[in-house]
């Protein structure tokens, strides 16, 4: 069988000597590969050349239901500047303290049951999920539904094809998704109030408000991508700290420590293994001659493991002089919109557990598997544990 | 060493905050303002950094 990269293990002999022999290749799926960390880095700057879809070819979206990643520059920068309204970093000052408690809530309902329990459904889906539908207007009752829209909308074809069994676009792909965001948008037009979805339809773009349709598009962009890849983040820092506990008693020890553990989980298990272009024009790049309509993938789980980027890339390192310098968020103008959101809450989630956990360890004889969706990373969807909780006399950290 | 930012091209991804509050500030309507343009050297690995993390590129160091 043809050597195909995008399924291929990052650490394998293969894709090593792909960064390192043949950083930009034509796969034998027909389209192109960016294996190195210099080739991604720069292919992320280039946003005229390289246009973001997972769209197969021929699918075509009206200008109107493009999420954010889509939309070509300049309106693209328009209107991330009302998304960053909504997750920047100065946004985000209410945002944590109300994830902390969260986090508490979560850990404290977990410390009533004996035995092995599953910290995915306890405490690493929620968080993410929670947060997001927070910011974007839900009230708590709601945030179960949307934990299970936002997995049959990345399980479903509608980022492929843009339509399902049910229907064509997002109306008809997920109607019941659809007609709830569409109420947000209708009660925030009707009754203003000091939230997101508020500001986002006071902004205007070109002297005109976005339309129903266009907020509809980003507010389910935002929910989709803010939820389950930041899920997969704190899977990814969870098995990590269960499977190891020398890293979890250094982490315990000394809290500083924590922000370089999330860039190591980031750079080893992004959460998006692979990010999707579309060539906007006949083009050489590198030496390669790429046809308009081209498809082309930037490998972001090889560029974080490339030999001659990283010293020992496949080693969990907490002392790495430039800790940010991987690519899980992508990079350049159409950098992960969420990565301080995506950054703080996985940050919170840690310390709040080495607050309350003296050790946790996996039982032995259990099987983990990651996400079945293939270019999702990040750790297993389930992380069975045995808890020793900390005393609430104990001194920690 | 002096800062200055392209405010034109800036998009309020606050990154450049999020590394070095002290000389990168966004309002409550998301403007950006630089808080000083001359930090002092005690900053400048942060600035330094937050220059590296703009999307757009927009903020330029230059030597005094």
């Amino acid at each position: 069988m043809d050597f195909d990269p995008l399924v291929a293990k990052a650490t394998s002999p293969e894709m090593a000597e792909l960064r390192s022999r043949c950083p930009v290749s034509h796969t034998s799926a027909g389209r192109w590969f960016l294996a190195s960390y210099d080739a991604v880095l720069a292919a992320t700057q280039d946003v005229e050349l390289f246009h973001g879809t997972m769209r197969e070819k021929g699918v075509v979206v009206p200008a109107e239901e493009r999420l954010l990643s889509e939309i070509p520059e300049p309106r693209h920068g328009q209107v991330r500047r009302i998304i960053n309204s909504a997750i920047a970093a100065h946004r985000l000052r209410t945002i944590e303290p109300m994830c902390r408690r969260l986090c508490e809530e979560l850990l404290d309902d977990l410390r009533a049951r004996d035995g092995v329990v599953d910290l995915y459904p306890a405490y690493i889906s929620p968080v993410p999920n929670n947060v997001i539908a927070h910011l974007l207007g839900a009230p708590p009752q709601d945030y179960p539904l949307w934990a299970k829209w936002s997995d049959e909308v990345l399980e479903g074809t509608y980022p492929t094809l843009n339509r399902t069994d049910r229907g064509e676009g997002f109306a008809g792909a997920h109607p019941e998704f659809c007609a709830y965001i569409d109420a947000i948008v209708a009660d925030r037009r009707a009754n203003p109030r000091d939230d997101f979805p508020t500001r986002m339809l006071d902004r205007e773009l070109d002297g005109r408000p976005l339309t129903d349709l266009e907020a509809r598009t980003q507010l389910l962009f935002l929910f989709v991508a803010g939820n389950a890849t930041t899920r997969h983040l704190f899977s990814s820092i969870m098995h990590r700290l269960a499977a190891d506990p020398e890293l979890f008693a250094t982490l315990r020890a000394d809290r500083s420590l924590v922000p370089a553990m999330v860039e190591e989980c980031l750079r080893l298990d992004p959460p998006v293994r692979v990010l999707f272009r579309e060539a906007s024009a006949d083009a050489e790049w590198r030496g390669h001659e790429i046809a308009h309509g081209d498809k082309v993938d930037f490998g972001l789980e090889s560029a974080n493991r490339d030999e001659g980027r990283f010293e020992c890339p496949h080693d969990l390192r907490l002392d790495r002089p430039e800790p940010k310098a991987h690519l899980a968020f992508g990079g350049g103008p159409h950098v992960c919109p969420g990565a301080t959101l995506a950054r703080m809450e996985a940050r919170v989630a840690v310390e709040t557990l080495l607050d309350k956990v003296v050790s946790m360890h996996i039982p032995a004889g259990e099987e983990l598997e990651g996400s079945t969706v293939w270019w999702i990373g990040g750790g297993p969807e389930h992380l069975p544990v045995v808890i020793e909780w900390a005393t609430a006399a104990e001194p920690v950290g | 060493m002096r800062v200055d930012v392209d405010f034109d091209s800036c998009e309020s991804n606050a990154l450049c905050a999020a590394v070095a509050p002290d000389v990168f500030e966004l309002d409550d309507a998301d403007q950006l303002h630089l808080v000083q343009d001359s930090p002092p050297e005690r900053t400048w690995p942060e600035v330094e950094e937050a220059a590296r993390a703009c999307p757009k590129r927009a903020i330029t160091l230059t030597a005094d």
